[in-house]
């Protein structure tokens, strides 16, 4: 459990710091100072270190007076316990307003609801959390605005009204937890063909169909197929905002998370890795499958599947995650904070999809009865 | 080519001495080398009805029914058929428009061909297959008159719908009546096409505009990070077995495609066959 929050303050005028995509540093909002990550979170664990040091030598001195307020704005865990029957949540209290934050206890990173200061909550990404990489987000929240617009064009069954209003209630830009499996893939596939030549004898036509036996085993490497590690993003989701490009992939550092929500992972890599092997599989079956030429019909008869795992590494991937309400129906559309791939399921109008219909059916209709009945 | 003129002086000997033509102003429309095949009334009933066809459409309109024809050519039956028709100068016209059908009776070949712009026009490689059909049944059962009946009656028919612009050809006409109008679709069918076509392509669009709707879907293969192909270390393939299937031709399945007349060099055309 997270023993307090950080909150990136600029070192030259005490303004919040948000990581910036395009420019890939932390800003500040105030002054417009601009630090790359590592050196604040750098830092801010010199500080960390200080005020540890402090604390200790006040306790060996007489641990009987109240704690002061801290001077690096570190936020403490709020005195009293959280006390509901969500015993998911957590609450902290925010060192720059003094605001009670709500938080669930997988969060990692948010922002208070009040003053809207970014804020990061290390212990839930330190030590055996802490993830190996991170994508840093690439793109802004205009950028996703401006996706979801995109995202509705040529959708002609799309209601008028959802798209007019176009109320976005809710857009953060998340980093969300993923595995990345590497592995190996070994197959053994046995398959019945056949080969079939038609000639001509006399007035019989011959078939002659050859029947052969085939086995193909072989093996296929994987690198870093992911699986989201949190349970509060939908599946299909996550997997079609697919890919990400790891080139982009960095040493985890919290300086890339000011200003973004950041979940830590409450899915583990054991309950994940069933995807992962899911896809490998069918990825590997299908290699086999191409392997096989020359033939007229090719059936499995048997086959095996070996999965060799190998690394898992824990990573935050960006995600811009919006959310809308029509018709008191929540839509959630997701973007690759790298690529911005935009998805999300869309309504559809009943009356437009007739209404196509009805004009699609009525002008083939026409042209077919005229050719029917007039031309023929 | 010695055995030809032989043959072309055997041919010519024997058909002009048997034909008897039935009036003075009938040309020779019916010729055979057996006295016994027809009677004069016969005879001259066939030799009449093929005048009147001719007058009528300026195509001549022959039957020709032969012992042996191979006592004649060293060729087919086809090759026999068109040695007649060029040797008595068969046709109408300059262009001797005609069709002329052949019968041998010792193997029960027969040859029909046809010659001329006129001839092979309305006679078309589909119009002599349904033309077939009109008599062969008559000849299977040894039935000559009602065979030749039928044969003219058709040629009639046939060059009656050439001269409409129609020429019996391909598609139109249902095999087993070539004299009923072309096939006509029913209201009904019509109707059904009318319906059902655009419903269900109106029905495939609005699907696939659906469907655009919806893009969240979950992954089902990784070939995105496939580090390292397939190695394949086993590659067998082994013959087991061998099966055989055999299936009879149709020959009298017909093709409908194209349409037309195939005329060769010599400016025939025709088909052969048995009786």
């Amino acid at each position: 459990m997270p023993a307090q929050v950080t909150n990136y303050q600029c070192p030259a005028c005490g303004g919040p710091l948000r990581y910036a995509g395009d420019t890939g540093k932390l800003k500040c909002e105030y002054c417009g100072s601009e630090y790359a990550p590592g050196k604040i979170e750098e830092h801010y664990a010199q500080h960390d270190q200080a005020a540890a040091q402090a604390s200790q030598e006040m306790q060996d001195q007489a641990a009987v007076f109240p704690p002061a307020s801290p001077e690096d704005e570190v936020w403490d865990e709020a005195s009293h316990p959280w006390n509901t029957e969500e015993e998911h949540l957590r609450a902290y209290n925010c060192p720059s307003c003094g605001a009670e934050l709500i938080c669930d206890e997988t969060t990692a990173a948010t922002s208070c609801p009040y003053c809207g200061n970014p804020t990061i909550v290390p212990g839930q990404l330190s030590g055996m959390l802490k993830p190996d990489y991170i994508i840093p987000f690439r793109l802004d929240k205009a950028a996703a605005v401006a996706a979801l617009t995109e995202h509705y064009r040529g959708k002609r069954l799309l209601p008028r009204t959802f798209s007019d209003r176009n109320q976005i209630e809710k857009i953060q830009g998340v980093y969300v937890p993923f595995w990345l499996y590497d592995g190996q893939a070994d197959a053994d596939v046995t398959y019945d063909a056949t080969r079939s030549h038609i000639h001509r004898h006399g007035k019989e036509e011959i078939t002659v169909t050859e029947h052969f036996r085939l086995r193909r085993a072989g093996t296929v490497g994987f690198k870093r197929i992911p699986v989201d590690a949190s349970s509060k993003m939908p599946d299909a989701h996550m997997d079609a905002i697919e890919p990400f490009d790891y080139k982009d992939l960095k040493p985890f550092s919290t300086g890339y998370l000011p200003g973004y929500l950041a979940d830590k992972y409450d899915v583990s890599q054991e309950e994940c890795a069933s995807r992962a092997d899911e896809r490998a599989t069918n990825t590997t079956m299908s290699a086999i499958q191409d392997s096989v030429h020359g033939y007229d019909t090719a059936v499995p008869v048997s086959r095996r599947v070996h999965l060799r795992r190998g690394k898992v590494h824990y990573a935050l991937l960006p995600v811009w995650v919006l959310s809308t309400r029509w018709n008191g129906k929540n839509f959630l559309f997701t973007m690759n904070g790298q690529t911005g791939k935009m998805i999300g399921d869309l309504p559809v109008s009943r009356a437009k999809y007739w209404a196509w219909f009805a004009g699609i059916f009525g002008g083939l209709a026409a042209a077919a009865a005229a050719i029917l009945w007039l031309a023929m | 080519m010695k055995r030809k003129w032989i043959c072309l002086l055997l041919i010519l000997t024997a058909l002009l001495c048997l034909s008897v033509p039935a009036a003075a102003e009938v040309k020779g429309y019916v010729r055979f080398d057996n006295d016994d095949f027809f009677t004069e009334e016969e005879l001259s009933e066939l030799n009449n009805r093929a005048f009147e066809i001719g007058e009528r459409y300026e195509c001549g309109v022959y039957l020709v029914m032969l012992e042996d024809y191979t006592i004649y050519t060293d060729g087919d039956v086809r090759d026999c058929a068109e040695l007649v028709y060029t040797e008595f100068e068969m046709g109408w016209g300059e262009s001797h428009d005609g069709v002329l059908l052949l019968l041998s009776m010792a193997e029960r070949d027969y040859a029909l061909i046809a010659y001329g712009d006129k001839g092979n026009a309305t006679f078309t490689d589909y119009g002599k297959d349904v033309l077939s059909d009109e008599f062969l049944p008559y000849f299977r059962y040894d039935d000559w008159m009602g065979g030749f009946r039928a044969y003219q009656e058709a040629c009639e028919d046939f060059l009656r719908r050439a001269e409409a612009g129609e020429p019996v050809d391909d598609y139109g006409y249902s095999d087993d009546a070539y004299s009923s109008e072309p096939h006509e679709m029913s209201n009904g069918t019509k109707a059904g096409i009318t319906v059902a076509g655009p419903g269900l392509a109106a029905l495939g669009v609005c699907q696939g505009m659906k469907r655009k709707m919806k893009s969240a879907r979950r992954q089902t293969g990784a070939g995105r990070y496939v580090s390292q192909g397939l190695q394949l270390y086993v590659n067998q393939d082994l013959f087991t077995h061998r099966t055989e299937t055999r299936r009879v031709i149709q020959t009298e399945q017909r093709s409908h495609s194209g349409g037309g007349t195939t005329v060769s060099s010599s400016g025939f055309s025709g088909k052969t066959g048995k009786f």
